[in-house]
């Protein structure tokens, strides 16, 4: 088992490893994990279609989704008219929408925000309330769920245990739905680092400050080693680049990203943004723990999109791909 | 419906959610939590007091004197409370945070021990360090210095910082209501109450309820609150299904009928 020590020691080996290229629309070939891009310029209805086309492409998701419970769970932090903050929520409706035809039995909703406790609030501000009662989704609080107490299989973190909302621990499937957004602390935030929102804040505080003494980055790979296997569908129709993920600003990226292995869909994400993935240290760091995050271990199929050059803070300027 | 009606109705709600071992969750059938237990003993529920001394109520443990009254505060709760008040203490900051511009030398209290001070709890220990009588200890001085160091340009509270790499971040209505609610009058301006107000264009049960306390606590006119607070209750008797924000809003019509609530700063 890798300790904390060699994972850090091959995240900044992998940041060399990194600078390989984009490797757009490869073969398919053994091996690989598959990543799906959808070219999308507009949040409407018929999104729904487009996903379940996608979902097609992931034989081994369907199978666990038929008869059971998917938890989608959205980036939702802060409100503000002119930002595009949060995961939209035409998208999961959507989604909410594709994983029913597709077969699920139930499918939730469940965010626990890292800053804002008022849920009533971000879900009336967002939308996002209209459409669960359109769609008579239910939705949890994740900051106010019950917890399981689960073991950190490479305890990067040291933390040895992390309490996980029950709604997440018992789902069949959990999706993580992101927004493409630079951060200003990870460099960018996809769908690893949107799995700080199944720790309930009644157990970790808002924000949830021991993650960020474990280490922004051990956290967020204590987390997606223990989550898997899960999905990922990425917000990329309006993106966020700048200073993220609440005070950057609107970018047209039109594209969704969906995808079984999320470090390889936040990989691609990340190319898509115009960052090199190897250079993000969560990301080059999940490699070394068998994560996907190389152009040669990606298939990526669906529509062609071309890169989006997100603006970078300064201090994020050396994420850029050459 | 008039306040008396809707508060009954919260209170009702509220005795039927308590648990087989007397405490509360956050949704009904949950297993108890600190933080829903304690608000529901301050809409003046009987207080569970066994579960209260037997069960690890972490950050919730700083609410013990701010949500029970002085006769139901037994001494094992007043040590817990103590305990609590060193344990949560927030660690020094130990970077510059002049790209911030606060002074993270200031200690609060923390949600979970061993990490920064942020705004809420340090507004839960304060109060209830008021109501214990301790206005002027070292560390209330400090938990103060230090809400009064994180308010943010627009008068409010956000959780913690007020910048983040020197751009100006918004308040958040819960943070403010809680931070209005622990200090005394004169030490935050008009506009904190202006702000929380804005919660009236966009209502939640939680934002009505915690603007209503906070403006009964200095006074201020909260008739518009009450009224759209009531509207906000479901045929259920409950506000959004949920124990801590129900306890919290009957907290609230229960001051607006009778004045004075656990939270109010003497005047």
């Amino acid at each position: 088992m890798p300790t904390r020590r060699k994972v850090l020691v091959g995240a900044a080996a992998g940041s060399v490893i990194g600078a390989v290229g984009a490797g757009w629309l490869m073969a398919p070939g053994a091996g690989r994990v598959r990543v799906v891009t959808l070219a999308v310029d507009r949040y409407e209805e018929k999104l729904a279609n487009r996903l379940v086309d996608g979902l097609a492409q992931f034989p081994d998701t369907l199978a666990r989704v038929r008869g059971g419970r998917v938890v989608l769970k959205p980036n939702l932090v802060e409100w503000h008219p002119d930002r595009p903050i949060n995961t939209h929520p035409i998208l999961v409706a959507s989604a909410a929408e594709a994983f029913r035809r597709v077969g699920a039995r139930e499918v939730w909703v469940g965010e626990g925000p890292g800053h804002i406790r008022d849920t009533e609030f971000l879900l009336e501000a967002t939308g996002l309330g209209e459409y669960l009662r359109q769609l008579k989704l239910p939705f949890m609080d994740l900051n106010i769920d019950t917890v399981e107490r689960m073991r950190l299989p490479h305890n990067l973190t040291g933390l040895k245990n992390l309490e996980i909302a029950s709604t997440v621990a018992h789902a069949d499937l959990l999706v993580s739905m992101p927004k493409l957004k630079t951060h200003h602390w990870a460099g960018a935030t996809l769908s690893m680092k949107n799995l700080f929102g199944v720790l309930p804040g009644k157990v970790y505080g808002w924000p949830k400050n021991p993650l960020h003494w474990a280490g922004i980055n051990q956290s967020i790979l204590d987390l997606w080693s223990v989550l898997q296997p899960g999905f990922a569908i990425v917000d990329g129709i309006v993106g966020m680049e700048g200073d993220g993920p609440i005070m950057g600003q609107p970018v047209q990226s039109g594209v969704v990203v969906l995808g079984e292995s999320l470090s390889a869909v936040d990989a691609e994400s990340a190319r898509l943004m115009g960052l090199n993935p190897s250079k993000i240290p969560y990301l080059a760091a999940a490699q070394s723990l068998g994560g996907k995050i190389l152009p040669q271990d990606i298939e990526r199929v669906g529509d062609p999109v071309v890169p989006t050059q997100f603006t970078l803070l300064d201090r994020w300027a050396h994420l850029r791909a050459v | 419906m008039d306040i008396k009606s809707s508060h009954l109705r919260a209170v009702e709600w509220l005795q039927l959610a308590r648990n087989m071992d007397n405490s509360w969750g956050y949704l009904p059938g949950q297993v108890g939590d600190g933080e829903p237990t304690l608000l529901a003993c301050a809409a003046g529920m009987r207080a569970p007091l066994d579960w209260l001394a037997l069960n690890e109520l972490h950050w919730s443990s700083l609410l013990l004197p701010a949500t029970l009254s002085e006769k139901r505060l037994t001494p094992v709760l007043t040590e817990k409370f103590k305990r609590a008040m060193v344990v949560q203490r927030g660690r020094p900051m130990e970077e510059n945070q002049a790209e911030n511009r606060l002074d993270g030398s200031l200690r609060g209290w923390a949600w979970v021990e061993g990490t920064f001070s942020w705004v809420e709890p340090t507004a839960y220990a304060l109060i209830s360090s008021r109501i214990l009588g301790d206005l002027k200890s070292k560390i209330v001085l400090e938990g103060r210095a230090m809400l009064l160091d994180r308010q943010c340009a627009d008068g409010g509270w956000n959780y913690g910082n007020k910048e983040v790499l020197g751009r100006a971040l918004g308040s958040d209505f819960r943070s403010t209501a809680w931070a209005v609610m622990a200090l005394e009058r004169s030490l935050f301006t008009d506009r904190a109450m202006t702000r929380l107000e804005t919660v009236y264009r966009y209502p939640s049960a939680n934002g009505l309820a915690l603007t209503i306390l906070a403006g009964q606590c200095h006074s201020y006119r909260v008739e518009q609150g009450i009224e759209q607070l009531i509207q906000w209750q479901r045929a259920d008797g409950s506000f959004s299904g949920r124990c801590d924000w129900t306890a919290l809003a009957a907290c609230a019509l229960n001051a607006a009928q009778n004045g004075g609530h656990h939270f109010a700063n003497p005047a």
